[in-house]
């Protein structure tokens, strides 16, 4: 058989029955394969002439003798209208770290806010809704702050879910080899000073762009205060306060330090000569009792509630956290109750969003992860919160935020407004019914979605990209990603990577 | 959009099932009819030849009996086709019919391993249209000229789809409304696009472009701190790319070289004194961008006519996964047609990929309503291979091939009406003879009284006849044998109960799931 390639004649317009048996042959003999055929092509033999196909005859190729001819079947346009085989669009972008799979066209997700902007969202924060263990953590961790560390972002995250001692994401501060900042309440931890020379009065800079303005510090004292005292203050309160705050600033700048927020309770409380002139003649004695009251709570949270958190100069560990692409708060020993954590949450937002301000000009795309969103939602603080997030275009600041369940929300609660602004909204499983009724209904999902919601399965989810219509997706790990949002070390006693 | 997230909305459905049997006064092929008259003409010639008589009466009434016997259908084809199908394998695989050797490959121009076909046989007289110096050279028309049926056009488009997404069902009912009216406007008397086929292509998704981004910005950042997840990353890739499926969809318009269309082209051509294949391309062109128009305003996004070189490079991917889809630099309709041979179980191609084809006849799509993702199980929801030690996890590469033939609502509803009135007389008939049937004539009245509701005055419908194909690529025959049991499974997911997979014919059968508007026999009501 060999002999008959090397033998056969130059040309010939049918094969010999000898080559015939040839053209059985094993496949891959007569084939070769990958980039040999590439090479061998100039070296062999070319002996065959090319010839035109075999001709047809009209009626055997009518029934079908030369190629397959299936008899169709009769229908209209109308029922037609389900043979349409182009019912999915493929994503063509390319650009931003995939976050999973999408479970209808086996197609990849991409869900960067960033890339995401001006194209399909006008919104940059993100935000999570699902019930507990349904995967809403391990895709903050790994799609919002993991994976978007190599394509230049700064992620920032308030880590307030504890695993074991200490903040979920200390693991991930350990591979990246970066030290966490932790606050403690009573002392002993980092600090993260309110009237900080990074926040300036009224959150203008210098160095940003025009109409980038986050609140200040004015607007931040004056939301802890409203949240303490627990009802809105006066306008002559908040006079005072303001003109106290200039004063402990200017003089804190003249003797070269950092003003704190003692300096302004006792200001406050302990108002000097000339305080009130700011006000006028009429008004110069009498201003100086409108602060006894703010300052008063502010001494109390200096002495109580934020002791060793917001009342002293800010750490050195703070400032140099954000010299490295990932920086780790861990807020996961403050606690829940009492207004510790809003607090320093919100302080820390105003900090960073002052920091982003002045630097606005050179683009710098930051993430903060808030994974318990609605610790932030609430209250005066949360207005802060809120208006700072209101810049994140502005700022290149995306804010990451989770919350379980929609239902457990009124219909004019700000976290729910914090939930409804984001651009790109990912909706996890919700076991109960109104949960999933309630979040079909807050973002408008196509009739079916409920039961859907409710059968997802863990790292399943409808992701809803702007205006677009959601799609189903499912969160993809790699091994080392799985590895580190192991978050059971605490129920099954093992200590993840 | 509504916010009644819980309730059921009316949703738009197709009743494509139905036509269970083949419909015509007798329901008999028309080979076996041609068949059965010639032994009864043979019959009656051989009884006068031999001159009456007993033996005469036996011989007719063999042959009569023989030839009934061969070519009844019991079952899903008759003896005679099996035998023929046996002889037209025999007689093809002799001939070499069933090997094509592209230039690049090895065994090229090699007595005894190249046949020496200059394209690939079962093309036939299938060849570019020669548009050159007539102004509209970036066309690129593929003209068909095989006997079976009359000589026709083709085009190709490339269409982005319907954006993805949970829908609601007003939003699907709108977009399917559209593809029906898109088809109706293709239809009418006016239009000389008689015909679409419509392909899905499935394969592994290319993240060659996405890669290269992820390098080059771990470049620009240069931050060795970041190497862990960096590394990862890299992992969610090896992870995530099996898994992962680009879905293509292809419009081919078709375009049979009709009186009105030659009257058509003549008039383009002789109005600019130009070539016929000038008049040709210019009515082509301008009714391609009627269907662009009418796709685009349907909501298909993006809808693209591909020249040459794009047209090539789809052709070449769709035979060859090796090659993507879009990589069309250099692809010629001389070179872009990959080594194959045909086997009984599947055609292997460039001697690494196994393919095999199957027509999904539509007697085989249940008669029920079918919302507009009824195929979604098989477009976009087979199954990938799980892989093991040796082979690893990839998705299902598959095409899947709607072929339409556009018949005009007069002549449409003629038909419709005459079925209908067979369908209900046969129900009458055995009415009256107090018989109780397996359901099919009803099934069948109700097709074709639905057909005859569609098609009533004024409703703006046409008439379609329409064949479905599939093509499932596999690694190996056992990876090939694994992926057409999950494409089987998908399908039954999909109301089709059948895939009548082509033995012998798969690398012939594979060009009715090209782009060159094939899968589709001709009708009185299309020729």
């Amino acid at each position: 058989m060999a002999s008959s390639a090397t033998t056969g004649p130059a040309t010939h317009s049918r094969p010999s029955a000898r080559g015939r048996s040839r053209l059985f042959a094993d496949t891959a003999q007569h084939l070769g394969e990958g980039t040999r055929v590439v090479e061998a092509v100039d070296t062999l033999p070319r002996t065959v002439a090319r010839r035109k196909p075999p001709r047809r005859r009209k009626i055997l190729d009518r029934f079908g003798w030369y190629e397959p001819r299936p008899e169709g079947a009769w229908t209209t346009t109308r029922q037609g209208e389900a043979l349409n085989l182009a019912i999915s669009r493929r994503s063509v972008r390319h650009q931003g770290p995939i976050t999973g799979l999408n479970l209808i066209s086996q197609d990849v997700v991409i869900t960067d806010p960033f890339e995401l902007y001006g194209t399909d969202i006008s919104n940059i924060n993100v935000c999570m809704v699902g019930d507990i263990g349904k995967g809403k953590s391990s895709l903050i961790k790994t799609g919002s702050c993991w994976r978007q560390l190599i394509f230049g972002r700064q992620v920032v995250v308030m880590d307030k879910k504890r695993q074991g001692t200490e903040g979920e994401y200390s693991v991930f501060a350990r591979v990246l080899g970066v030290q966490s900042v932790r606050f403690k309440t009573g002392g002993g931890g980092a600090r993260l000073n309110l009237l900080d020379p990074a926040i300036t009065t009224g959150g203008e800079h210098a160095g940003g762009l025009d109409g980038v303005t986050p609140a200040g510090q004015e607007a931040l004292v004056l939301a802890v205060l409203a949240d303490t005292i627990e009802r809105p203050l006066t306008t002559s309160e908040k006079s005072a306060v303001g003109r106290a705050l200039e004063l402990v600033n200017q003089e804190a700048a003249a003797a070269g330090r950092e003003p704190i927020l003692e300096d302004l309770a006792r200001r406050l409380i302990e108002p000097r000569d000339g305080d009130g002139d700011y006000f006028g003649d009429r008004w110069a004695q009498r201003s100086l009792e409108w602060g006894y009251e703010p300052g008063l709570a502010l001494l109390r949270l200096v002495d109580r509630d934020l002791k060793g958190l917001v009342d002293a100069p800010t750490s050195p560990e703070v400032r140099e956290a954000l010299e490295h692409p990932f920086a780790h708060f861990d807020i996961s020993a403050l606690p829940t109750e009492g207004p510790a954590l809003r607090v320093v949450m919100t302080v820390i937002n105003t900090w960073l969003a002052n920091l982003l301000a002045a630097r606005s000009s050179i683009s710098k795309q930051t993430i903060l992860i808030v994974e318990e969103g609605w610790h932030v939602a609430e209250g005066s603080t949360g207005s802060v919160f809120r208006s700072n997030m209101k810049l994140s275009r502005g700022l290149g600041l995306s804010t990451v935020s989770a919350f379980h369940h929609p239902s457990d929300m009124s219909k004019d609660s700000p976290a729910r407004a914090l939930m409804q602004e984001a651009g790109i909204v990912f909706l996890f499983a919700q076991e109960r019914y109104d949960d999933a009724r309630e979040t079909a209904e807050m973002y408008h999902l196509p009739a079916g979605s409920v039961e859907i919601i409710m059968g997802l399965g863990q790292g399943e989810c409808l992701v809803k990209i702007g205006s677009a219509d959601p799609i189903l997706m499912e969160h993809v790990r790699s091994p080392e990603e799985i590895a580190l949002t192991n978050t059971d070390e605490a129920v099954k006693g093992t200590r993840a990577a | 959009m509504s916010t009644d997230t819980t309730h059921e909305s009316v949703q738009r459905t197709s009743i494509l099932g139905g036509e269970i049997a083949r419909r015509g006064l007798t329901g008999i092929a028309a080979p076996v009819l041609i068949t059965w008259s010639t032994a009864l003409v043979g019959g009656i010639t051989a009884y006068f030849v031999i001159g009456g008589g007993t033996p005469a009466v036996a011989f007719v009434a063999l042959l009569w009996l023989g030839v009934f016997a061969a070519t009844f259908e019991f079952g899903d084809r008759s003896y005679a086709a099996a035998k023929l199908h046996s002889l037209r394998t025999w007689s093809r695989t002799r001939r070499g019919e069933h090997i094509f050797r592209h230039p690049l490959d090895p065994a090229y121009g090699q007595p005894g391993l190249d046949p020496g076909w200059e394209y690939p046989v079962p093309l036939g007289r299938t060849e570019p249209l020669d548009v050159v110096g007539t102004g509209l050279d970036e066309m690129f028309i593929v003209r068909t000229a095989n006997p079976g049926e009359k000589p026709y056009c083709t085009v190709v488009l490339a269409v982005q789809g319907l954006a993805g997404g949970l829908r609601t069902d007003a939003a699907w009912a709108s977009t399917s409304e559209k593809f029906g009216r898109f088809g109706a406007s293709m239809a009418k008397a006016t239009s000389l696009i008689r015909g679409i086929q419509i392909l899905h292509r499935s394969i592994p998704a290319d993240l060659t472009m996405h890669e290269d981004w992820v390098e080059h910005q771990v470049e620009a950042l240069g931050d060795l701190r970041l190497s862990a997840p960096v590394a990862s990353y890299g992992n969610l890739l090896d992870t995530i790319r099996p898994h992962t499926e680009e879905h293509r969809t292809y419009v081919v318009l078709k375009f049979p070289q009709s009186d009105a269309f030659e009257d058509a082209a003549s008039r383009a051509a002789g109005g600019k004194n130009a070539r016929f294949e000038g008049g040709i391309a210019q009515v082509v062109r301008d009714e391609t961008m009627r269907a662009v128009s009418k796709l685009v305003s349907a909501g298909f996004g993006r809808v693209e006519v591909l020249g040459e070189q794009r047209t090539c490079a789809v052709i070449r991917a769709f035979i060859d996964p090796t090659h993507r889809l879009d990589r069309h630099q250099g692809a010629r309709w001389s070179n872009c047609w990959p080594s194959y041979i045909g086997g009984e179980n599947a055609a292997v191609i460039s001697g690494r990929w196994h393919t095999r084809v199957g027509i999904m006849p539509p007697a085989s799509i249940e008669p029920v309503e079918l919302g507009p993702l009824w195929l979604a199980p098989l477009l976009t929801g087979v199954s990938p291979d799980p892989g093991d030690d040796e082979t690893a996890p990839s998705p299902t590469i598959r095409t899947i091939s709607v072929r339409m033939d556009f018949v005009r609502d007069k002549i449409a509803r003629e038909s419709a009406s005459h079925d209908f009135t067979q369908d209900e007389a046969a129900q009458e008939t055995q009415r009256r003879k107090g018989k109780i049937g397996d359901g099919s004539s009803e099934v069948m009245a109700t097709a074709s009284g639905r057909r005859r509701q569609d098609l009533k005055p004024g409703s703006g419908h046409h008439g379609v006849i329409y064949s479905m194909a599939i093509a499932v690529t596999g690694r190996d025959e056992d990876d090939l044998e694994r992926a057409c049991m999950r494409v089987s499974e998908s399908a039954d997911e999909s109301a089709i109960k059948t895939i009548d997979w082509q033995s012998d014919d798969h690398d012939v059968a594979l060009f009715a799931t090209l782009p060159l508007g094939r899968g589709l026999a001709v009708t009185r009501y299309t020729k």
